[in-house]
């Protein structure tokens, strides 16, 4: 499987988690988008490090 | 892919070059035991991956025996394309691609070869003949990884553990935002804005009545001003007198009078005038020791010089006769004088200790009498200073007395000073107290900022964590789902199921199913290699490229009934998969019909 449908996949289950009450409404398109090219990053690239990756899916310093 | 041709040399039992034709969907080799069937399985598995079919094994091991090196060409069909590669016990490999009659080199590459790893390669295309007791002996946690291997889930995997430890990240910068939170306390500090404003106000109406009083009242007069300057003066005098006293306080301790330190003083003075005896006193015993030790040397080496005539009749020197009694009486006679010596000259040395020690006291004394000296004269530069400032107090204490006395207004205006000073410092305090107030007030929702921040990233981190989770379980899930009803049909399809057909879980079970309940190491050999044969069938279906399968003794254990049912199993798969199937079952072999034969046992 291709990382494009790994991460299409992966966008579907966020996008489900979100309709569920813990997460409804808490996140906006832009936090979406950012989480999806963060674990389009971590797929492609394995020896990405945990402190880079938590930057890239919150936008600030770890 | 499909495979072409294999080509060996010093491999195994085959030492000379051996080519075999593979051409076809359906290849039958047979051959008795030890005919080399096993030998040419790894060889393709060595073509493929490098790597020894069976484990624990390193390629050099394929090699014929005493053969510096073993060699397997294999030629395949892939995309296409028509490729052979080349490769050497030693380590050496080489990939051609056919340019219509000619072979070009080319890399290794997913245009070459199908992107599959060892284990991939090991399980979709390949059952050999020991695979099945390894397999059985591989703890759970290995056949887990196995699985994922398989699956090609290992980037996902991966980056699921990352995410866990972003989420991880998360929950620890939370919990120091919190701490930080709740370590931060108002502690007894009190928003005091409205006392503030309240002292700030009352100064500015002091200022305006001191300020009213003075634009009212007539400037002050000569007296006033000249009270004004003299109070400076008598502050100054004051404040010198002060300071003079306390430096005094200071030179006198130890002293209640300065003729008692004057005393000390002359004392010490009179006992260093004994300092000029007391060092010529030394040099005299230092001289004396120097010369005793002198003595002490020249004595023993005329007492060494004697003993050395002791036994000798003649004398070395003369060659005069020499008496041993005479000899004997010289020898006692300096023994005497040495011991002379050494006591005065250790007497010499006692003495010149103690001069010693007394010029260092003296020398002490001499750095005592300077520091005597110098407070003598900073008290008598002090008292006079205290002297000087008493006498200058006193009279501006005369010429103020002789003043007018203050006049109502002054008095009045001196008394909104000193009203307005203490509310400037009651302001100054409450300023103070305010702004530690406000410092803390804003470090507070600083800490609450970010810890609404932090608690905002670890639910992200956890709704991106849980999203990986269930992404891992989808795709896994898919990809084994259509496995586990390949291999239950499989099973149906042997009759092996003795009751309803059980759903297969190769996930749950990490790769190591049930039947009817019953566990994998706990079935009979023929049920063992069924069930074990449809798994791996089922899960090359998930691999692009492992387009063939390669059967070593795949019979073994298996009855009539059962054979017969594997022969359909296998005809049903062609032509999906090119089979290559290795066996010592003629009777087996002959129920293909439609198959390329190589007869092992005509080599």
């Amino acid at each position: 499987m291709v990382p494009n449908e790994l991460t299409a996949i992966f966008r579907e289950k966020l996008r489900d988690l979100a309709q569920t009450q813990k997460y409804a409404r808490r996140f906006t398109p832009e936090q979406e988008e950012r989480v999806c090219r963060a674990f389009a990053m971590a797929v492609e690239n394995p020896s990405i490090s945990e402190t880079l990756l938590f930057e890239l899916l919150t936008g600030d310093k770890a | 892919m499909k495979l072409e041709k294999l080509v060996v040399r010093n491999v195994g039992r085959y030492r000379e070059k051996h080519e075999f034709d593979l051409r076809g969907d359906l290849i039958l080799v047979y051959g008795a035991n030890f005919s080399g069937k096993s030998t040419l399985a790894r060889a393709v598995y060595f073509a493929l991956t490098g790597r020894v079919l069976n484990t624990g094994l390193k390629p050099p091991a394929l090699a014929s025996t005493n053969a510096a090196s073993g060699t397997v060409g294999l030629f395949y069909q892939h995309q296409q394309s028509r490729f052979r590669i080349y490769r050497s016990t030693k380590g050496e490999v080489q990939i051609e691609r056919a340019d219509g009659e000619t072979w070009r080199q080319c890399a290794a590459d997913a245009a070459t070869l199908p992107a599959l790893n060892f284990q991939q390669w090991r399980t979709g295309c390949f059952l050999h003949e020991d695979e099945l007791g390894e397999f059985l002996v591989q703890p759970p946690a290995s056949r887990r990884d196995l699985l994922n291997q398989l699956l090609g889930v290992e980037s996902l995997l991966h980056a699921q553990e990352l995410f866990i430890q972003v989420r991880r990240l998360a929950k620890r910068r939370e919990k120091t935002a919190t701490g930080l939170q709740e370590s931060l306390r108002l502690d007894g500090l009190a928003d005091r804005s409205a006392e503030l404003q309240a002292a700030r106000s009352a100064l500015a109406k002091l200022e305006a009545r001191l300020q009213t009083l003075q634009e009212t009242q007539p400037a002050a007069g000569p007296d006033e001003r000249l009270r004004q300057t003299w109070e400076q003066a008598r502050a100054a005098a004051q404040t010198r007198l002060t300071q003079s006293q306390q430096q005094l306080a200071a030179v006198r301790a130890g002293f209640t009078h300065r003729d008692e330190l004057a005393e000390l003083l002359q004392q010490v003075t009179q006992q260093l005038t004994q300092r000029e005896t007391a060092t010529r006193q030394l040099e005299s015993c230092a001289e004396s020791r120097i010369s005793l030790t002198s003595q002490l040397r020249q004595v023993e080496e005329m007492l060494g010089m004697i003993k050395g005539l002791q036994g000798c009749e003649t004398c070395p020197t003369c060659q005069q006769p020499l008496a041993p009694a005479m000899i004997a009486r010289l020898v006692e006679e300096y023994q005497t004088r040495r011991e002379a010596v050494l006591r005065e000259r250790e007497q010499a040395a006692a003495k010149e200790h103690q001069a010693r020690e007394t010029v260092r006291l003296l020398d002490e004394l001499a750095g005592r009498q300077i520091d005597l000296e110098q407070r003598w004269q900073r008290w008598q530069q002090l008292e006079a200073g205290i002297a000087a400032a008493r006498e200058e107090l006193e009279t501006w204490e005369t010429k103020l007395a002789a003043l007018a006395p203050l006049s109502p207004t002054a008095e009045s205006r001196e008394k909104l000073q000193q009203e307005r000073d203490v509310h400037r410092r009651q302001l100054a305090e409450l300023e103070r107290q305010h702004l530690q107030y406000e410092q803390r007030r804003q470090e507070i929702l600083s800490a609450n900022r970010q810890a609404e921040i932090v608690a905002r990233q670890r639910l992200l981190s956890e709704w991106a964590a849980e999203a990986v989770a269930r992404t891992v379980q989808s795709v896994v899930g898919m990809s084994l789902k259509k496995a586990d009803a390949e291999i239950a049909a499989c099973l149906q399809s042997f009759g092996l199921f003795r009751a309803q057909p059980q759903k297969i879980d190769l996930e749950k079970s990490q790769l190591m199913p049930d039947l009817d309940g019953r566990a994998l190491q706990t079935l009979s050999g023929s049920e063992k290699t069924i069930l074990y044969l449809s798994m791996k069938t089922a899960l090359s279906r998930l691999m692009p490229g492992a387009d063939f399968l390669v059967l070593d003794d795949p019979t073994l254990h298996l009855d009539e009934i059962r054979r017969e049912r594997l022969r359909d199993y296998l005809a049903g798969l062609l032509p999906e998969k090119q089979i290559i199937l290795f066996t010592n079952d003629r009777g087996f072999a002959e129920q293909f019909g439609n198959a390329r034969r190589i007869d092992l046992s005509s080599w």
